[in-house]
């Protein structure tokens, strides 16, 4: 007998999208996966990369005086969202709207297709739940950035994510494969909007109990169980001429002039970024590693490895520079939900 | 010149017979035999006009040897020779066919040719006369014995006998002629010279007038009484195109079966999930169907002597499924030594077979070589890849088996097993952890055994085998799933003939398993919400190691009941029992299906029935699924038409409708504990549709059929999901699916062949609208309301193959083309969205795909 997991069957999703096409990334699982890379790799659609008009490229969630992006109750967490408009429109806004979590209601409205497909109806159930004692939608503000408070446990608020932690705490007590997941997840969307043209991002923030809440909790022997995220700092970009070799001997990339030749960029992070954590196997707790990913996206220009469809990752991209200035985001992500960017405004000189 | 009518060959069509009347069922265990044959009068006008030719006959042989009925279906090249042969045919005697080792009526195809002859052969002379030539009469290519070929020589003539040997007797000495005449072979005259006094042994080979695999065999059909049954003998299917010779890929072709995306081995009958149809090999389960989803069956076709598909409405002695059935039957191995070889485009086998003791035996194996085709090729293509490729996906199965006669009855020993591996490492990963590892193999060896009990009626037939099945998977640090169990399954089957008109079957389906395995994954999200875990790159797991019993006893009691002489009834009830890791469930299964004899060509067949299916394992897991959860249900209504036509063709047209419940579905409902439940068996489905296959026996070399499908299979999910109580389509629902299976024996041991199959495109749930998700930073496109809204383009796809034997003095060299989408015609097999979701790209099947494969015999 077979054993095989698999996702939930409903609803359906809708048709996937493809694989990049970058050599060896589109991997050949097997004949069907090739076949598809294959034919994913001539996709005629718009290479996700290129930033041609309104466009949210990341959220970034860190505690306020701290590096974490997981919040403990009690914490400040800064929000920002990574907004590209290289067309100018005006005028931008960034709405942000957050659900609390509820006992009674697992999939809530920031994360239901439902709402997200019109997000007006997240506003208006914001309006409809504004005072009341357990909000399914809470507007949290506008403009990219935004500070958000969690409640402290036992502080009373319509945020409130103490029910929540209770019950991963609890899990996790009657059953050692939860420790892993000592967090109660926050959903917050953000929805930018600029000349008629609307993106939306959703951002499940973290909150996990600090030690000094696990012993309010009366589980003080979970303490350490989870390890917080923290988001991942960025060296520096490094470029250098194509076929050189790599970047070791490539310069530290900054905005202003940029050579016009094709080049090569590589995302180095800076050093003890990437966290050692557990994730919980069927033999308890296995010590794992996160897996730093650059994410790469330009207002011109060509990253040839990735013409197809699908977005351009990985430490070393190769970039064929527009002739007119341009500008160029470097994301480098986790795999945990944390992630930091940097920003470049590049012309040939 | 004198002129001998002269019956030349059995030769049976493979068809699915129309159940003879008053038979029993089960499978046949004994072909007829011809006892006595009695001549056709050769039609004197085309006996003056040189004319030969074949009629081919159906007839039905009673339980006692005696013909029934017969009726020509092909009358041959004159209209004389019809009537003749049917004449002749109905003064036939044969020694009785016997189902599950007990007499009982059969309905077989009879091939009956009329051949111009030389001289007859004069009587032998007296015995003491001394033995001038003496030999063995051999097939060239197969050195099978020849038996029943005519020895003729200076007017005295001999028959060879089961072994192929003769001795003429009373020669005189000098230059002779001798003259070898066979039913199935091209005569043979060889000139040899005689010395007094002196004994010669010779070996004359005789050449096959066809080596295509419809060979004259005498061979029963099987009778069934199952409402519908689909019955493709290894030898019919071998050359359809498109198919690599594959048995169970050909079962796609048939009605009831919706096409598969990419051409993999996906069984969806009736609007059931693939893992609703089950496949037997001798009735014992098996796990796998196809080596890497679809590449080939794990069963080398080589071995199997017939598949019997059931797509609904199947008997008691199966259960547990809600789909259809699927049993393989596997071949006898033959008494003399043979063996074959065979390359094709995905891998290689070889075979051997012969006598063992009182038995006889053969053994098969085969290998891919697409491992050693990379390690070649990948380098030179993408060296990257060829680093990152630790395990090339390579497969293998194998199959043995020995019969012999043992305790009074028939023993099978027999042993088969597949395994799969494939292992990918990507650089850019952490160290130690494969990018992706699949590893499926399992193994089966048993034991098997028959015999009639008291004056042959009653049978009893019990099969035993125990096994190993192992499935590893693993995506990196994400997922990972190894399972090992360690199974013994049991069926057992008594049938007892009570009277003229009653059968009645018991039996047992039976197995347990030890159960072993160990799962990390992240944890299932809500249905339907947009982000959470398991789309991190490096997401939170939990993990689960379960070990314990699982028990699946059954079963089951079919009566067979001759309710009036025109009307059979047969009833089954089925029990099942389901017992994993201490939690018990069990189900009863009540089965009925009318089988009345509304003309002497045509059989109406209606069929109702309840069945049930546990739910996977997956599916009762504590950590990532439901334990609690109950058996699926369904009922299977079927009401079809049965008319044999001129031609050897065959009409079959069935109406059915399938209703299920308690299906298991994801639910966003939460437990006493506060945690997700996973899974419901709130999950309802329907599936209503119409069957017709238009099917033509093999007779003057045309062999095929045309299936047409039109069904329309939706489902409902759980209440607590915002579309309920939408009902939508089944994602695999094709509401038309046809398909034309043409084979065309040519003089020369020349095969032509096509496969056309037009069939709706599969339903999709369109995109509406977009969402970063900011903890990845990719574009998650988010579906809409109106789920399967929308068809991919209608599929079409026509193959082509040819097939040529070149036969040798002791040895057979098969060559084949086969060539997929001949039209280069593309189709769409799913779509590809834009980052956005607004644009998409239609991802297409595979262009035209030529394939050549050779096999050897000898």
């Amino acid at each position: 007998m077979v054993i095989a997991m698999r996702p939930p069957l409903a609803p359906p999703e809708p048709p996937p999208r493809a694989a990049p096409c970058r050599p060896g990334a589109g991997a050949p699982l097997a004949l069907a996966a090739a076949l598809l890379a294959l034919a994913a790799c001539d996709a005629d659609l718009d290479p996700q990369y290129r930033v041609t008009d309104l466009r949210l490229l990341a959220v970034r969630a860190e505690v306020e005086g701290s590096t974490r992006a997981d919040a403990f109750p009690g914490d400040t967490l800064a929000l920002e969202a990574l907004v590209a408009n290289p067309l100018g429109r005006a005028p931008l806004t960034v709405t942000w709207y957050g659900c609390p979590p509820r006992a009674d209601e697992l999939v809530l409205p920031c994360v239901d297709p439902e709402f997200l497909r019109d997000p007006q109806r997240l506003a208006r159930a914001a309006t409809a739940d504004a005072g009341a004692p357990a909000p399914r939608v809470i507007a949290l503000g506008a403009g990219e950035a935004l500070s958000l408070r969690i409640p402290a446990l036992g502080e009373p608020g319509p945020a409130s994510v103490e029910a929540a932690l209770g019950f991963v705490v609890r899990r996790a007590l009657e059953r050692a494969t939860y420790r892993c997941l000592l967090y109660a997840e926050l959903p917050v969307v953000a929805v930018a909007e600029a000349g008629g043209r609307r993106q939306l991002a959703l951002k499940l923030l973290r909150v996990t109990p600090s030690e000094a809440d696990l012993a309010a909790l009366g589980a003080s022997e979970l303490a350490g169980a989870y390890l917080p995220n923290v988001n991942p700092e960025a060296r520096h970009v490094l470029h250098a001429p194509l076929g050189t070799g790599g970047c070791a001997g490539g310069a530290v990339l900054e905005s202003g002039p940029f050579p016009a030749s094709p080049t090569l960029l590589c995302g180095v992070p800076a050093s003890g970024s990437s966290q050692a954590y557990d994730q919980c196997g069927p033999d308890g707790p296995e010590p794992t590693v996160e897996d730093l990913d650059w994410q790469w996206y330009l207002t011109a220009g060509e990253l040839p490895e990735f013409d197809g469809i699908g977005n351009a990752t990985g430490g070393s991209v190769e970039l064929f520079p527009p002739a007119q200035p341009f500008t160029l985001w470097a994301i480098l992500r986790d795999g945990r939900g944390g992630e930091t960017w940097s920003r470049f405004e590049l012309a040939a000189p | 010149m004198r002129i001998l009518a002269a019956l030349l060959a059995a030769a049976l069509a493979a068809a699915p017979a129309t159940p003879a009347r008053g038979e029993p069922s089960g499978a046949l265990t004994r072909a007829p035999e011809l006892l006595e044959f009695i001549p056709a009068e050769y039609p004197p006008e085309a006996e003056a006009a040189g004319i030969e030719g074949a009629v081919v006959l159906s007839i039905v042989i009673g339980e006692d040897g005696e013909v029934r009925q017969a009726v020509v279906v092909d009358p041959g090249p004159h209209p004389g020779f019809g009537p003749a042969a049917l004449h002749a045919v109905q003064q036939f005697r044969f020694s009785p066919a016997e189902i599950d080792g007990v007499p009982a009526p059969v309905e077989i195809t009879y091939r009956y040719e009329f051949v111009l002859r030389r001289p007859e052969p004069a009587p032998a002379p007296p015995p003491e006369a001394p033995v001038v030539i003496e030999g063995r009469v051999v097939e060239r290519g197969t050195r099978s014995p020849v038996a029943g070929a005519t020895v003729e020589c200076q007017g005295i003539a001999v028959e060879t006998g089961h072994d192929g040997r003769f001795a003429l007797r009373g020669i005189a000495p000098g230059e002779v002629i001798v003259r070898v005449l066979s039913p199935e072979h091209a005569p043979l005259a060889s000139t040899e010279r005689i010395e007094e006094g002196r004994r010669r042994e010779v070996e004359y080979r005789l050449t096959r007038r066809h080596y295509d695999p419809y060979e004259a065999v005498v061979r029963g059909e099987r009778t069934s009484r199952d409402a519908t049954v689909h019955t493709l003998t290894t030898e019919e299917v071998r050359t359809i195109p498109g198919t690599q010779g594959d048995a169970l890929k050909v079962i796609q072709a048939l009605p009831g079966v919706a096409r598969s995306p990419f051409g993999i081995g996906l069984l969806v009958v009736r609007g059931s999930e693939p893992a609703e149809t089950l496949v037997y090999v001798d009735g014992v389960p098996v796990p796998q169907l196809f080596h890497f989803g679809g590449i080939t069956s794990v069963v080398n076709a080589d071995v199997v002597e017939a598949i019997d598909f059931f797509p609904g409405n199947f008997g008691a002695r199966f259960g547990r499924a809600l789909g259809g059935t699927v049993e393989l039957r596997t071949r006898e191995p033959r008494r003399e030594w043979h063996g074959a070889a065979q390359l094709d485009v995905f891998d290689g086998r070889v075979e051997v077979e012969g006598p063992v003791g009182k038995g006889s035996a053969y053994a098969a194996l085969r290998r891919s070589w697409i491992d050693a085709v990379l390690a070649v090729a990948l380098p030179r293509i993408d060296r990257e890849a060829a680093n990152d490729l630790r395990v090339a996906p390579r497969y293998y199965d194998f199959q043995a088996k020995l019969t012999l006669p043992a305790l009074g009855g028939e023993a099978s020993v027999f042993a088969y097993g597949s395994d799969d591996r494939l292992e990918y490492v990507d650089e850019e990963d952490r160290p130690g952890r494969p990018t992706f590892r699949l590893s499926t193999s399992f193994w089966r060896a048993g034991a098997s055994h028959r015999r009639p009990l008291g004056a042959s009626s009653a049978a009893h037939t019990v099969t035993v085998a125990v096994g190993r099945d192992g499935f590893d998977v693993v995506r990196g640090g994400a997922f990972g799933l190894l399972t090992d169990v360690l199974s013994l399954s049991l069926r057992d089957a008594l049938s007892v003939r009570l009277g003229p008109s009653l059968t009645l079957e018991a039996g047992v389906d039976a197995s347990a398993r030890r159960l072993e395995y160990s799962v990390y994954a992240p944890p299932f999200g809500a249905p339907g919400s947009v982000g959470g875990d398991e789309r991190q790159e490096n997401p939170a797991t939990v993990g689960e190691r379960e070990r314990g019993w699982w028990f699946a006893p059954g079963a089951y009691v079919e009566a067979d009941w001759r309710a009036a002489p025109r009307l059979r009834l047969v009833a089954g009830l089925r029990a099942d029992v389901e017992s994993r890791f201490g939690r018990a469930k069990a189900w009863v299964d009540p089965r009925l299906s009318a089988l009345f004899e509304a003309g002497p060509r045509t059989t109406v067949v209606a069929a109702a029935g309840l069945f049930g299916s546990p739910p996977d394992p997956q599916e009762t897991s504590p950590t990532f699924g439901n334990p609690d959860l109950d058996p699926e249900r369904g009922l299977h209504l079927s009401l079809g038409v049965q008319r044999r036509l001129p031609w050897g063709a065959q009409l079959e047209v069935t109406g059915f409708y399938k209703a299920l419940w308690s299906l298991v579905v994801p639910t966003r409902a939460v437990g006493d504990d506060g945690e997700l439940l996973r899974y419901s068996n709130e999950g309802r489905g329907k599936t209503l549709g119409a069957e017709l296959l238009l099917r033509r026996e093999l007779a003057r070399g045309l062999y095929g059929w045309i299936a047409w499908t039109f069904s329309r299979s939706l489902r409902q999910d759980d209440p607590t999901d915002p579309a309920y109580p939408q009902w939508r389509l089944f994602p695999l629902d094709q509401t038309h699916v046809l398909a034309l299976v043409l084979s065309y024996r040519l003089p020369g041991d020349w095969i032509v062949g096509t496969r056309v199959r037009a069939v709706t495109g599969t339903p999709y749930t369109p995109a509406e609208g977009a969402v970063l998700d900011a903890n990845t930073g990719r574009t998650q496109c988010l579906a809409a309301p109106a789920r399967y809204s929308r068809r991919l383009p209608g599929f079409f796809q026509a193959d082509a193959r040819v097939d040529k034997r070149f036969v040798f003095e002791s040895w057979m060299l098969s060559v084949y083309v086969d060539v997929q989408n001949a039209t280069n015609h593309e189709n769409a097999e799913l779509r590809f969205l834009g980052y956005d979701c607004t644009a998409e790209r239609a991802v297409a099947s595979i262009p035209v795909l030529p394939a050549l494969g050779l096999r050897a015999e000898w």
